[in-house]
């Protein structure tokens, strides 16, 4: 198979399984209410907690900016990683591996498809909350924050792969060290609050977390008005990051589909 | 080449555990070839390294001429597996949706995916329920969906993993149908058939290999392999019930299998001898032991007696 082909059937995989996962959501609505309502009203407690306390007029928008982008973190965590383990037991991840469809191209599919059903959450949870806290978010900036965004969510999704490859070596064991990170991540990447409250150490530690990065990115274009020259370090990191996690996630992968066939991890199941 | 596969050597170990033992087998094109074995007896595993979703551990194994170490990428293109104990697919897609999701991993483009999802909907006659999601079902429904999603790359070579396993009478039929009309379509089309059902390998198999503890014990068609009990007798023996624990010794018995029925306090024993003396002898045995006669009756030789004959139980 020449390399053009190979692109091209790794983007008909990924499009096949971000269709699966598009439609599978949406069709059950039930979904709207956990993933849209839920979250508001965490993130409206949060709002009016500032509110009460006279807090400053930024403050409102990054709780807004910040709450939107916590279901990513969830599905990347939850979602994305664990995806490949319930494919193996359901029978599915062997009909992959017979297939002619490279892993990464499933992959791929199922972080375009979580990405694609959790930005209109968050964009519909940014939108309700600025009309209801009357949040006013700086519009000349929403290319930027358009693209870090989108970086945020190349990074955040490629590290996702690195799940999903984890989960598929190490079964349900990993799913503790998804528990241990989930909290700390939203702590650290500042979803209610300034990072910039922290230490400037934990500051640059902080700065390999996507998350983290992105929140303050698109807080910084949107809120505080930064130009984009302002926030190209922000920019650079993040596509420094995504492509070093999404080589990490191929690469990963490649290594634990060899040795999942030659352990014959990759087909027993309950493991 | 005639030969679709072909291993030599074939060994898979999983730490100590031996799941396959120096397996020599070649299959033809166009032939269906089935797999006989108790559970864990190395059919699946075999399968698995056939179907390169697993390495041998030693020996070489080909499929249409490529080595499933090396070339696995170009034997993918050719291949699929159908397994009767799977539930693939995604239940909040349809019937079709999941069809045309697995088209996608063999490289169609959207439109032929959808073109050829909807060819094999209708050749099955699987329109009344192509738009219902795959978790809304029957199982009959599913298996036939699942024998579907086989066929959508055109393979050449099909590995039917026990396809009819818990399926109504009907339906197992009308799959052992499927899978008759399939091969005869195309001369180079190879199926793979691991089965618990003796008389579903008798109906559909060319050759069977018998497979236990991980080695080929028997390999022939179906004919020869029930010539090897050519020479002798099988009987089946109803009796009152027989203690779980009780061991019939009497010489001249080839095998035996005693099936409990502690509901009806019945045992139905199978016999193979080679001399009908030795069942009067046996009878004796019983009868010394208390066990009452109900009927007896000589039968003829099927695939289960030759299996019950080589691996020493009934599958």
């Amino acid at each position: 198979m020449s390399k053009l082909n190979e692109i091209v059937l790794v983007l008909r995989v990924a499009y096949a399984r971000a269709y699966v996962r598009i439609k599978g959501v949406n069709r059950d609505l039930t979904h709207c209410v956990i993933d849209v309502f839920l979250p508001l009203l965490g993130i409206s407690a949060i709002i009016l907690a500032y509110k009460s306390m006279g807090a400053p007029e930024n403050l409102l928008g990054f709780a807004a900016i910040g709450g939107a982008m916590i279901a990513f973190w969830y599905n990347v965590l939850w979602s994305m990683g664990s995806q490949l383990y319930w494919d193996k037991e359901q029978g599915n991840l062997q009909l992959y591996i017979i297939s002619p469809a490279p892993l990464i191209g499933i992959l791929l599919g199922m972080a375009i498809g979580g990405a694609f059903n959790m930005s209109l959450r968050a964009i519909t949870i940014l939108i309700v909350t600025s009309l209801i806290f009357n949040i006013k978010f700086n519009l000349n900036a929403i290319l930027p924050a358009f693209l870090i965004f989108i970086l945020t969510l190349f990074a955040l999704y490629s590290l996702g792969m690195m799940f999903a490859s984890s989960f598929l070596r190490f079964g349900r064991s990993v799913s503790k060290v998804n528990e241990l990170l989930g909290e700390p991540i939203l702590f650290f990447s500042g979803v209610y609050f300034p990072i910039k409250i922290f230490p400037v150490i934990v500051q640059l530690i902080i700065s390999i977390i996507p998350l983290a990065l992105g929140i303050e990115g698109m807080r910084e274009a949107l809120i505080l008005n930064k130009s984009l020259f302002e926030i190209l370090w922000i920019i650079v990191l993040l596509i420094i990051l995504g492509i070093v996690f999404f080589m990490l996630a191929i690469k990963m992968l490649a290594y634990l589909e060899k040795l999942g066939k030659t352990k014959g991890t990759l087909t027993l199941k309950w493991d | 080449m005639s030969e679709s596969i072909l291993t030599v050597n074939l060994c898979r170990y999983f730490g100590h555990v031996i799941a396959l033992e120096d397996v020599n087998i070649k299959v033809n094109k166009g032939e269906i070839f089935g797999l006989l074995g108790p559970n864990g007896s190395g059919k699946t595993t075999l399968i698995r390294i056939l179907s390169t979703a697993l390495l041998p551990s030693k020996g070489d194994a080909y499929v249409l001429g490529y080595d499933v170490k090396k070339d696995f990428l170009k034997i993918r293109k050719y291949i699929n597996v159908v397994s009767g104990d799977e539930k693939a697919g995604y239940g909040v897609l349809t019937v079709k949706e999941n069809l045309w999701f697995f088209s996608q991993l063999y490289g169609y483009s959207r439109a032929e995916g959808w073109k050829i999802v909807n060819e094999l909907i209708e050749k099955f006659g699987m329109q009344e329920y192509a738009d219902r999601k795959i978790n809304r079902i029957s199982h009959g429904m599913f298996q036939k969906y699942n024998f579907v999603r086989g066929l959508l790359n055109n393979p050449l070579v099909l590995f039917l993993d026990e396809p009819t396993l818990g399926l109504d009478v009907n339906i197992s039929r009308e799959i052992r149908n499927y899978i008759k009309e399939w091969i005869k379509e195309d001369k180079e089309r190879t199926i793979i058939l691991t089965t618990h059902y003796m008389a579903e390998a008798q109906e559909l198999c060319d050759r069977v290999a018998i497979i236990y503890k991980g080695k080929i014990v028997a390999l022939d068609t179906v004919e020869n392999l029930l010539k090897i009990l050519a020479k002798e007798s099988v009987y089946e023996i109803k009796t009152s019930l027989i203690n779980q624990n009780e061991k019939i010794y009497v010489s001249g018995i080839k095998a035996i299998d005693i099936e409990n029925d502690p509901a009806r306090m019945v045992s139905k024993l199978r016999v193979v001898v080679s001399e009908d003396s030795v069942i009067s002898d046996l009878l004796s045995f019983l009868k010394n032991k208390g066990i009452k006669i109900i009927n007896l009756t000589k039968d003829e030789v099927t695939l289960e007696d030759v299996f019950l004959y080589l691996v020493g139980k009934k599958l």
